[in-house]
């Protein structure tokens, strides 16, 4: 390597090793200081290979990158971020190292460049220290004064009157640095702490004004549409800038709390004042360090509830657009971090072209951004609605046109978005991100459209849903659920050959909830797990019931994609078979092919484990996800549902003719069976018969039952 | 012998370095010194079955200066999310860490309680920590400072490490 001293210079290091890459683990050390770079290869020599192993947990780690930044560099060089490490060294006694790796690539050489990074590893604690101390201080003094204010107010509502207070209570709150001031319902002063009287520099015995006073004249100036704090007997809360000149600025984090007596009313107001101008002064020193997003150079979440918390004060109207990148942990998984983060650049770089003085752009997570678009104070809420839309179309627009990776493989993304508007849908920062939050949300399962405005209705929605998580869980609890079975049978026999285990829940107040609608709540909340749990019991144990009956058929069981993710779900299949003493091979899984796509590996694995275990395998609602050849082929797949909109119109649609068929034909081809499922009708039935499905499933026999029903529907059906 | 990676994962300020260095070392400073990058120690721990290494890495608290770098959960057999209970928001911190985590790996996780010493400080009814603890494979309520807990919350780590 002739030009290490030039290298050096095009990467301004002095104090590092460099190394070649040859192949997968193994480098040659071109250059290597003496001291910390043979404690940490103690058998490295210049011009020699050396081999990195796990025992080099982060470097090998980083290589994962480097590797893929080799095969297509974008830029001179890729960073690994600081580690430390100790390290023995040969005089004895353990070394912390600070490093940092670097991939660059030059003159065709793939190089692996280790700083040491002490000087920088110091400057950056420095930095934070400062910064992080300041934070936690921060939210300490406001934990310390929520913690306080709502201690009062209790304590106040137990006593009938502030002066029935106990000595010990007075005495603490005399003596805490949080200014305190109790009034009665009309808001006269009955007790102000010396803290309180402090914060503003005044002389308890002396003052011709109140902390009081100056607290509400500062929320009147400060907070014009808050002046009636005192008026709706609710709960106030919000930093104010106390300036006396020549000798005071203060920042002052102030809460009002109204304490009510049993009858609702209120009888007396808490007020608790903190000083936070230190702080506040620190965290804007750190501002430039808080407000940035490191990948992408865009503003970031803090940035975006600054702007929303300030334009919020403001009487103009504004547009909050959400945009949620889809299945984006795919892209990450298909083509590695370092695609996944060229892309998430490239998205950023595409939002800047639309930024300007009225449109703010920030990313606000791992793969969402929001775009801040401010109207002018005349605009009403169609014409705001309708800049919305104009706005969605635009970026829509953008993130349609296909991105590419470093290997210049071409990329289209998927995104939805959703718009919450300022004054017309909410007018707190707060609500308005859990307003264009929520209307994401609804945008999940909605396979039609991926734009939506926040409707009141949603909030309502939500906390239904909400209540409903809550009877969920109590109900997984408490076993509150049944199962029915629906039959499955031989078309041409008509016997049942099968049977579908189907999940229902009655409240204690006996009302039925549909799967359709505590399904994905589960599925979100996690419950899913125990409820999915249940299920496989429960069906095991029917399993020995319907032996016991003589009624040897198989029960199939739908797996949720958060099941298939879960580590232990084989295992609880195979343990409660083992205990439940049943055949593993009545047994049989349906899973969507949703759910094999997302989970491909996963499901290859759990399906092999699950087929060598006995246990056969069907595909639930075929036809309406990506139907893909080749995981039919590379699949151990027994069955396929045919989803039942293909079947509902069967008589009349010539299209669902031509799919079912090709279905069969394409099953027979692969030697899968085949299961139609929604039958309603004789002619449905009939058409299937002649064209080879082997069984179905669906009203035209029975829907799903109770399993005594079904034990008697099985009798007359099987004779 | 076995190798297992285990990420130490939470908020700014919970202690998630005072655990590592008191589990590895035996010591624990009152002195907070932000960690920046990610600090990796090993320590040999004996598990019912055989002994593992353990490599920790104890990485920056995520917070308005750090994100979340799910690059360096690749290859971690469990990790730890540490919240810190006299500090009520870390508890909500550490469920984002979590959902963030689960973005990109299976590995079993153990929710820690830590600063157990100190006054309880969050408002958090115990019913709302059990249910949030669902979500993790253990929980443990430890103390740096004192030792707490500590070696056992790192030996039922290595146990999951290996399941």
């Amino acid at each position: 390597m002739k030009s290490v001293g030039a290298l050096f210079e095009i990467l301004g290091l002095v104090d590092c090793a460099i190394l070649k890459h040859e192949k997968e683990n193994e480098f040659t050390v071109i250059h290597a200081p003496l001291g910390w770079f043979y404690w940490l290869f103690p058998n490295a020599n210049v011009n020699h290979a050396i081999n990195i192993d796990d025992n080099h947990s982060f470097i090998s780690n980083f290589l994962l990158d480097a590797n893929e930044f080799w095969l297509e560099p974008d830029s001179n060089q890729i960073s690994s971020g600081i580690w430390s490490e100790s390290i023995m060294a040969p005089s004895g006694g353990e070394k912390l190292l600070c490093l940092e790796c670097v991939a660059a690539y030059a003159n065709g050489e793939k190089l692996l460049v280790i700083k040491n990074a002490q000087t920088a590893h110091e400057n950056k604690q420095e930095t934070l220290q400062v910064a992080r101390e300041t934070l936690l201080s921060h939210d300490k003094i406001l934990a310390q004064h929520d913690y306080l204010s709502q201690k009062l107010q209790g304590v106040i509502k137990q006593n009938s009157t502030v002066l029935e207070l106990h000595l010990p209570i007075e005495q603490a709150i005399q003596n805490t640095e949080i200014g305190v001031i109790i009034t009665d319902s009309e808001k006269t002063p009955l007790f102000s702490n010396l803290a309180a009287f402090s914060s503003f520099a005044l002389d308890p015995v002396r003052t011709d004004t109140t902390p009081l006073a100056i607290v509400q004249q500062l929320i009147e100036t400060q907070f014009p549409e808050s002046s009636p704090v005192f008026l709706n007997d609710k709960s106030w809360n919000g930093e104010l800038y106390w300036h006396c000149p020549p000798d005071f600025d203060k920042w002052l984090q102030v809460t009002i709390k109204p304490v009510k007596n049993h009858m609702g009313s209120t009888s007396h107001w808490i007020i608790a004042i903190s000083d936070t101008t230190r702080l506040k002064h620190l965290l804007q020193k750190n501002e430039n360090l808080m407000l940035k997003d490191a990948l992408t150079g865009l503003p970031n979440r803090q940035y975006m509830w600054k702007f929303l918390e300030k334009k919020c004060l403001s009487n103009s109207p504004f547009n909050l657009l959400f945009i949620d990148i889809l299945r984006f942990k795919r892209i990450n998984e298909l083509y590695g971090h370092t695609n996944g983060d060229k892309i998430l650049k490239d998205i950023a770089t595409k939002l800047l072209s639309i930024e300007s003085n009225t449109c703010h752009v920030a990313r606000i997570g791992s793969a969402r951004f929001a775009v801040i678009s401010l109207l002018n104070e005349y605009t009403d809420t169609s014409e705001q609605r309708v800049a919305a839309r104009i706005l969605y179309e635009d970026i829509n627009e953008m993130m349609s046109e296909p991105f590419l990776t470093q290997k210049r493989t071409s990329y289209t993304i998927d995104s939805n978005m959703s718009v919450a508007l300022y004054p017309e849908d909410t007018t707190d920062a707060e609500s308005l991100v859990k307003a264009a939050d929520m209307a994401l949300t609804e945008l999940q399962d909605n396979q039609d459209s991926n734009f939506q405005f926040y409707s009141i209705e949603m909030s309502k929605a939500n906390e239904k849903r909400l209540q409903l998580e809550v009877k969920l869980k109590n109900a997984v609890d408490k076993d509150d659920f049944r199962i029915y079975l629906q039959p499955i049978i031989d078309t041409e026999t008509e016997r049942v050959v099968k049977a579908e285990a189907l999940i229902r829940w009655t409240t204690p107040e006996g009302e039925m909830i549909s799967p359709d609608v505590f399904i994905p709540i589960a599925e979100q909340t996690g419950l899913i797990i125990p409820l999915g749990n249940w299920v496989i019991r429960q069906v095991c144990d029917l399993l020995t019931y319907l032996r016991e009956k003589k009624i040897n058929i198989k029960l199939s069981i739908n797996l949720s994609p958060k099941q298939v993710s879960d580590r232990y779900l084989f295992d609880f299949i195979k343990e409660t078979a083992i205990q439940s003493g049943i055949d593993a091979q009545r047994l049989e899984l349906e899973l969507t092919e949703g759910v094999l796509l997302n989970n491909y590996d996963k499901a290859v694995s759990l399906l092999t484990s699950l087929r060598n275990m006995g246990v056969s395998i069907s595909i639930d609602d075929f036809g309406t996800g990506y139907s893909s050849l080749s995981y039919l082929k590379n699949l151990p797949i027994d069955y396929l549902k045919i989803d039942r909109s293909f079947i509902s119109e069967l008589e009349s649609n010539d299209d669902d003719r031509a799919i079912v068929l090709a279905i069969l034909a394409m099953a027979k081809q692969l030697n899968i069976s085949v299961i139609a499922e929604g039958v309603e009708t004789k002619e449905q039935r009939e058409f299937l018969n002649c064209h080879d499905c082997e069984e179905i499933q669906g009203f035209y026999y029975s829907k799903p039952i109770p399993v005594d029903e079904f034990v008697h529907f099985f009798r007359q059906q099987n004779g | 012998m076995i190798q297992k990676k285990i990420c130490v994962l939470g908020a700014t300020g919970v202690g998630k370095t005072s655990l590592t260095r008191k589990f590895v070392d035996g010591i624990f400073s009152e002195k907070y010194l932000t960690t920046i990058g990610v600090k990796i120690d090993k320590k040999i721990v004996p598990t019912s079955s055989s002994d593992v290494q353990l490599m920790i890495w104890d990485m920056e608290g995520i917070d308005r200066y750090c994100g979340f770098n799910p690059k360096y959960l690749r290859g971690a057999s469990a990790f730890i999310v540490v919240t810190d209970q006299s500090r009520a928001q870390s508890l909500v911190e550490g469920m984002e860490i979590l959902s963030m985590a689960r973005e990109h790996t299976d590995a079993p996780a153990i929710l820690v309680v830590n600063k157990c010493d100190l006054d309880m400080k969050w408002h958090w009814r115990e019913d709302h920590v059990d249910t949030q603890a669902e979500l993790f494979q253990a929980r443990f309520n430890t103390s740096a400072k004192t030792g707490v807990q500590v070696n056992n919350m790192f030996k039922s780590i290595a146990a999951l490490s290996i399941e």
